[in-house]
């Protein structure tokens, strides 16, 4: 019989393998579907999908930080973003996302968007859901991993035309140094 | 497989029976048969025999929902028997009917499910756009968690798709 590692015997730096996507899409679904049958509006069956993304994200963000060789600290809020677009998503999607900007009134609100995003890729939404996105997943896993890097966010997933879907980030003014900005 | 040709299919495939067409609507007959129009309508049915989807995607008189239900049904009993006629071990049922003026193909993969396509004469093989739609039904209602097994499949993505796919054969 072939010998399996189990996954918790791996060594930690090395970097996981790919991962069939319809296996996923189907564990997703199943998330999702296990999710709507316990709540009873649109608005708490994001806020549970939320919940469930952060146990994700406070698991990534400290494995992340264990794989990173140069052992950097981001101290300033463009590098947290940064790490998102670009590690984060790859390490997630395989892709960085495709679109970081600032919220021009607000230097405390970035707007990070993905044309294609995976989670959604075979979610079509209904009617009655009205303007639900299951990407609020995606938003939980982003919320922990910046709330664990030291910079405390809401995030929110919304749908926008044209852009597919926008997480928009708010960090905490309150939290946030003057001099991180 | 099975062919089947005769008159009487024009009446179990309504939306592009020749006759009718010409008392209906002469002239988009004529139309008809000097360009081809590629694929008329998909159908995907259950293992039960209940119309989960239906399409149309060309000019053809429409039929009301009821008649798409029954004849659904209809053709679902007819490929049971087809596969019960047959005197060698072979489940497969009804894969094509061949009338004057359309063809239809159908494909049953092993979960049961039906996928039938309405085409013109000229239309070449449609196996492989029949195990497309199959591919975009696993995908896009399948791995959709809105969606209840054997509901009638109302998935944007999948209606999407799916009439891509046409149009992509339609072209060409």
């Amino acid at each position: 019989m072939e010998s399996r590692t189990h996954p918790l015997d791996r060594a930690l730096p090395r970097v996981p393998r790919d991962i069939s996507l319809s296996t996923y899409a189907l564990l997703f679904s199943e998330v999702v579907r296990y999710t709507t049958n316990r709540v009873n509006s649109v608005p708490e069956l994001e806020q549970k999908l939320a919940v469930i993304g952060r146990r994700v994200g406070v698991r990534l963000v400290e494995v992340m930080a264990m794989r990173d060789r140069t052992s950097r600290r981001r101290i300033k809020i463009h590098d947290v973003l940064a790490f998102l677009q670009t590690n984060l998503w790859r390490t997630l999607f395989g892709k960085p996302a495709d679109l970081l900007e600032q919220v021009t009134s607000d230097v405390c609100s970035y707007m990070l968007s993905d044309h294609d995003m995976l989670v959604n890729k075979f979610i079509s939404i209904s009617k009655e859901y009205g303007d639900l996105n299951c990407a609020a997943f995606v938003g939980g896993i982003v919320e922990a991993a910046v709330d664990g890097m030291g910079f405390p966010a809401e995030v929110a997933a919304h749908t926008v035309e044209g852009k597919g879907t926008t997480l928009l980030i708010k960090f905490d003014h309150t939290k946030i140094p003057q001099e991180a900005l | 497989m099975m062919s089947l040709r005769s008159a009487a299919d024009t009446e179990f495939c309504a939306p592009v029976a020749k006759q009718q067409q010409q008392q209906q609507r002469p002239k988009t007959t004529a139309a008809s048969t000097t360009t081809t129009m590629g694929i008329y309508s998909v159908y995907v049915i259950n293992k039960a025999g209940s119309l989960l989807f239906s399409g149309d995607y060309a000019p053809i008189p429409s039929m009301d929902a009821n008649s798409r239900l029954r004849l659904a049904g209809l053709l679902h009993g007819l490929t049971t028997f087809a596969g019960k006629l047959s005197p060698v071990d072979d489940q497969s049922g009804i894969e094509e009917i061949e009338g004057d003026g359309f063809r239809l193909e159908r494909f049953q993969p092993l979960s049961g499910m039906q996928f039938v396509v309405l085409c013109d004469t000229q239309q070449g093989p449609l196996k492989p756009f029949l195990r497309k739609c199959h591919r975009l039904y696993a995908d896009f209602v399948l791995k959709n968690p809105f969606y209840s097994i054997d509901m009638p499949i109302r998935c944007e993505l999948f209606d999407t798709h799916l009439k891509a796919a046409v149009e992509e054969i339609n072209r060409s």
